[in-house]
């Protein structure tokens, strides 16, 4: 009997050893310290991204994810500060335009250095802005207002448009406006950039990075604003998809910097001294288009029936915990353009009942599409779905890819097509534009307008707008302003709600200010540890 | 000797028992769902968004998810569609699986040849990759998982049945049966299925556990039920998000798939030990 | 034999270009616009046309399937429509991880699982033999992505251990980073001697290493004290047993050897089970290898990244059915004429 146990011990021990032997794996690792990170060593800041960081090494091509480190690789000639809706020098000390607003030049700073030592002259920009054009990839396609650009003399740039835009709002764009180093792609070939490598102008230099591993920035000694005061001098940029490992990982200090957390993380994390968390609004939002070219929904009276049974402080308060705010049209708070004056919808499930009942409409079966695995739209699908329920509407709530969602929006026989679709949107650049043109304005192909909505009326509007703005931007806020309330009048969406961004970092991070213009960008020269 | 072996089967046998005790109570449990769920609506679409996240309690046995519907109820629900969806897949499995191990084993020949080299093709596909390129071809869906998981599990009953007959037919009572000009629907109705049922039977009810694990490992990665469907697996998946900060979210729905693959493998072992001694604690 | 291990060879390439072609349907027949993708987020008509040709989706399909074949068998797997890398060159960053963790988990299972086994075995019954028993059956059927969350929620959150996710943490990653030779941190870390970040790393393997561990060691262990109560049982076991040899020196001396063909099996099929099971482990631990890979391809419609890891493992997968049969036929003469 005696030897029973013994045997039954052993088997535990050995559980128990091969526990016991990891945790001495670990102690003997990092000098001792269990879960320690990087952040705890004051010099190394890390950016806990949601999503894998880098996908277009190319300034050029780049229009996703990967801005967030190009942007403290590269620098753009200005910068747009969306908090007080201001324009700070970069790279051009200093701009004027002319009177007709077709004529833009711009005085550049003295003794820029780029990465491989080289100083940065007009030329540069001039052949990373023609670069970019040529190749027309990615965001390429807001510079199509720029017709030529002339260099007179190594410091000074002048670009001529082909009709007004706003150049210095273009020239900050998150993307496609980087100025780089043509002349290493001269000599290393085209897609030297693409291979990893990079010769931008910015604090940070890429050091070492491959496909799935973190990437690793390290500063620029010769950068051209100086390295005095207190700056991070490594900067890492780690995926981290689950979520509760990115909360554990803020809370221990092991991320400086967190994209976004879900609401429950969010709390749990509030009350917690050695992070903080910081709310600002952002150039997103979330909106249910419906479908104005179907038969059951043509009826303006049904659509205001279901805007009218969202429940959108529901959405707001419990599905996003006030990670979000109400919205009263397609342009979200904070971006200009954005009209405080405009109502917002309200919820109102008595007035949606008597609305479907003038329209005589009984029975009604709508098919709802969102974006498969998105916690957030999923939740408000389902809410939404019990809401209308109450008023005899049938949601069929439909999860799918992406490309499949997106597919069958386009679908050659519009009776195939969906009629509602849950779909966020943020603008390329600070511009209300990219929200009215793309969502609004009458499509010869079906490409992002998914209430597949035409009016004339409005589609002259954003044109007109889109012009004026090059010369007068409070004149355009005001015809997007009257564009939008003619939207209003027509229910083709329902406006569900505007993002907040929320970010947890590490209290030690100081000077942080979230700029929505560059979306997820953190500026890791102006923060200190 | 004799006493110890004794003792034995009687241990082993508790332990069966116990299997199909859980298993008894799971499946009783899914089909009293509608009486037994203290929030039945819950599983049927109703949102309650001020109730999220509760904690285990008195009110709410299991807790609440994020859109505070009871857990509990969800779980009792999910099995009807999780224990169900595992029946069918394992019924269809074995049927087709023994249908065409009974026409090759029987008819012999390029027949045979053939149908044993499409079953060796499709058995060298990895179950989880067929599986997971069938939703993505068809979209992901619980039918599709479902249909992914049988198309990749009928061979290897095909591949049993196939050898069971193989070894009878030489038996000496079946060859007498075909000597005295019986016919084949007879021998095989009288004769072959009785005798090759047994390892089929052992064999189903271990799979059952390992469809049960793929197809909730297939609704955790998004590809299998979708929501608002309260399969296990993709009750979990929903819960992933949570594990440290909301631990019964995911907790609760993956105890029952635990439990459900624990009770079966026991049964199996169980049966195996009692209807086919040869094959004693061999596994695939 | 020879004629045997021939016919089993010729099958296992016809199922090979069997699984390309089906692989290859599969992905191209998706009703998905993988173009639309690759262009990029809010891309245009005509950037959504540029990409469809320079994917070549303007081809008919042969045409597509004999360009990518002719691209495999160059070693081209074409372009990852998602990370815009070589599929290949993506699969070269993202095997060592995988293959770290699955020969680790093996590994653990084996050192843990042949004990358990034969000690059973030697006393049937007994309650070493239960609790190996009821061990292995439990570790089977725990849902590994669940059993994943437990271990973290033990090991990580409540006695501070291990780390959570990950394969390295980043303050190894910046102050003793490794040269990349293998890909594989243990390996490149000990040539480095760069014993400080090998101990990173293996502390970051540990737990998803465990998780994916649980399976085959249920399997090892029922394998094994399967075959070693039949080798016990046999006469000659019974003679050394007669002349007086103490039984665990007979079950590891001599009989275990009688048992290595059934653990060989026992062996290819875990490593053939590991190969699949890392989906759901390095999706729940963020583990940077191919089943991460793979099922954040499938997600989004990566027909090329789906297509050329689905043709790696499955190859892998054939040739580990093929080791297994052969091995078994080796063992086995019958098997050979059936």
């Amino acid at each position: 009997m005696r030897k029973k146990w013994t045997m039954t011990a052993a088997a535990v021990l050995l559980t128990a050893a091969l526990a016991g032997c990891s945790s001495g794996g670990d102690s003997g690792a990092s000098g001792g310290d269990g879960g320690s990170g990087s952040a705890k060593d004051a010099k190394v800041a890390v950016y806990g991204s949601t999503s894998e960081p880098v996908i277009f090494w190319d300034p050029s091509e780049s229009h996703s994810n990967e801005i967030i480190v190009l942007n403290n690789i590269y620098e753009t000639l200005l910068r747009y500060n969306a908090a007080d809706d201001s324009i700070t020098p970069v790279l051009a000390e200093s701009y004027e335009k002319s009177e007709d607003g077709l004529t833009w030049t711009f005085h550049l700073k003295k003794n820029v250095k780029f990465h491989s030592g080289k100083t940065m002259t007009s030329a540069d920009v001039k052949k990373s802005f023609e670069r970019t054009i040529k190749l027309g990839k990615g965001a390429a396609y807001i510079l199509d207002p720029i017709d030529t650009i002339e260099t007179p003399d190594d410091q000074t740039v002048v670009f001529k448009l082909k009709y007004t835009a706003t150049l210095d709002l273009i020239v900050s764009a998150p993307y496609a406006a980087f100025i780089y180093n043509t002349d290493e792609l001269d000599k290393q070939g085209d897609d030297y950039f693409t291979k990893g490598h990079e010769d931008g102008t910015g604090p940070y230099m890429l050091k070492s990075w491959s496909s799935g591993k973190p990437v690793v920035l390290t500063k620029f000694a010769d950068y051209h604003e100086g390295w005095s005061g207190s700056h991070y001098e490594n900067v890492v940029f780690q995926t981290v998809a689950d979520a509760n490992t990115k909360a554990q990982m803020v809370k221990n200090g092991e991320l400086t910097y967190v994209d976004m957390l879900p609401v429950q993380q969010l709390n749990a994390l509030k009350s917690d001294s050695s992070v903080s968390v910081v709310t600002t609004p952002s150039y997103q939002n979330l909106i249910g288009f419906l479908n104005t070219k179907s038969e059951k929904l043509s009826d303006p009276k049904v659509r205001e029936a279901l805007v009218d049974a969202f429940p959108y402080d529901r959405v707001v308060n419990d599905v996003m915990g006030g990670t979000a705010t109400a919205a009263n049209g397609p342009l979200p708070k904070g971006l200009w353009g954005h009209d405080d004056s405009l109502p917002a919808p309200k919820y109102d499930l008595e007035k949606a009942k008597s609305l479907l009942l003038e329209a005589g409409v009984k029975n009604l079966t709508l098919t709802l599409t969102y974006t498969t695995g998105d916690s957030n739209q999923q939740q408000i699908a389902e809410l939404y779905k019990a809401t209308l329920a109450q008023i005899g509407v049938t949601l069929d709530v439909k999860p799918m890819p992406w490309d499949s969602q997106w597919q069958l929006a386009k679908a050659t026989d519009p009776s195939q097509r969906q009629d509602i679709f849950m779909m966020y949107w943020w603008p390329d650049y600070a511009n209300p534009y990219g929200f009215m043109y793309s969502l609004f304005h009458t499509e010869k192909e079906v490409n992002y307008n998914m209430s597949y909505y035409s009016n004339a009326d409005i589609d002259k509007l954003i044109d007109e707008a889109n012009v004026k703005a090059g010369v007068d931007r409070a004149a355009a806020a005001r015809m997007y302003g009257e564009a939008q309330a003619k939207l209003n009048q027509d229910y083709p969406a329902i406006w569900m709600y505007d993002q907040q961004y929320v970010r947890v970092i590490n209290s030690k991070m100081q000077g942080f200010v979230d700029n929505p213009a560059y979306p997820n960008v953190v500026f890791w020269y102006n923060v200190h540890p | 000797m004799g006493k110890s072996k004794l003792i034995y089967y009687m241990r082993h046998n508790a332990l069966v028992t116990f299997g199909f005790a859980i298993l008894a109570l799971l499946v009783l449990a899914s089909l009293l769902a509608p009486w037994l769920a203290p929030y039945p609506q819950d599983a049927h679409g109703a949102v309650h968004t001020e109730r999220a996240f509760l904690p285990p309690s008195g009110a709410h046995l299991f807790g609440t998810d994020a859109l505070g519907r009871d857990l509990f109820s969800l779980v009792l629900y999910g099995g009807r569609i999780s224990l169900s969806a595992g029946c069918i897949a394992i019924v269809v499995s074995v049927a087709a699986g023994a249908l065409i191990g009974l026409i090759a084993g029987y008819v012999g020949g390029w027949i045979d040849e053939m149908l044993m080299r499409f079953t060796d093709i499709v058995l060298s596909f990895p179950p989880l990759l067929l599986a997971v390129s069938i939703a993505s071809l068809l979209g992901p869906s619980l039918s599709h998982a479902l249909l992914a998981i049988m198309l990749s599990w009928w061979p290897w009953y095909t591949r049993l049945i196939r050898s069971q007959i193989v070894q009878l037919r030489s038996a000496g009572y079946v060859e007498s049966a075909i000597v005295s000009g019986k016919g084949a629907g007879a021998i095989m109705r009288r004769h072959i299925l009785p005798n090759s049922l047994s390892p089929v039977i052992v064999q189903a009810s271990m799979d059952f556990g390992s469809i049960i694990l793929t197809l909730a490992g297939l609704s955790f990665l998004g590809m299998g039920a979708q929501p608002p469907s309260t399969e296990w697996g993709l009750l979990v998946s929903q819960g992933k998000t949570y594990v440290l900060s909301n631990w019964w979210y995911a907790a609760f729905p993956g105890l029952p798939i635990l439990l459900t693959a624990v009770a079966l493998n026991l049964a199996g072992d169980g049966l195996r030990d009692l209807l086919d001694p040869r094959q004693k604690g061999v596994t695939r | 034999m020879l004629s045997y291990i021939g016919r089993r060879i010729m099958l296992s390439v016809l199922v090979i270009i069997g699984l390309s072609v089906v692989t290859f349907l599969i992905a191209r027949v998706v009703p998905s616009d993988p173009a639309a993708r690759y262009a990029g987020p809010k891309a245009t008509v005509e950037q959504i046309a540029a990409a469809k040709q320079e994917l070549g989706l303007d081809k008919p399909l042969p045409v597509q399937y004999v360009r990518y074949m002719a691209g495999v068998l160059r070693g081209d797997l074409g372009t990852s429509i998602t990370t815009h890398n070589k599929v290949a060159q993506d699969i070269r960053g993202t095997l060592p991880p995988s293959l770290e963790l699955i020969v680790l988990g093996m590994l653990i299972a084996l050192a843990a699982g042949i004990p358990v086994g034969v000690l059973g075995a030697m006393k049937p019954g007994s309650w070493i033999d239960g609790f190996g028993r009821l061990a292995a059956v439990v570790l089977v059927s725990f849902p590994s992505f669940c059993l994943g969350f437990v271990l973290q929620l033990l090991l990580y959150d409540w006695l501070h251990l291990l780390p959570v996710s990950g394969r390295v943490s980043n303050l190894a990653m910046v102050l003793h980073p490794v040269e990349a030779r293998t890909g594989f941190y243990l390996i490149d870390s000990a040539l480095a001697g760069n014993w400080s970040f090998f101990g990173d790393a293996l502390s970051h393997l540990l737990l998803p290493a465990l998780t994916l561990a649980a399976y085959p060691f249920g399997l090892v262990v029922r394998m094994v004290r399967a075959s070693m109560v039949e080798v016990l049982a046999q006469d000659h076991t019974r003679l050394l047993k007669a002349l007086g040899m103490k039984l665990p020196k007979i079950a590891f001396r001599y009989a275990f050897k009688l048992t290595l063909p059934a653990l060989l099996t026992v062996i290819a099929l875990s490593f053939a089970y590991s190969l699949t099971g890392t989906f759901l482990i390095e999706s729940v631990f963020g583990w940077p290898g191919m089943g991460d890979y793979v099922s954040k391809a499938l997600i989004t419609n990566d027909y090329p990244a789906v297509m050329g890891t689905t043709l790696l493992i499955g190859i892998v997968y054939i040739g580990l059915n093929l080791i297994v049969d052969l091995g078994i036929a080796f063992v086995d003469p019958r098997v050979r004429w059936s």
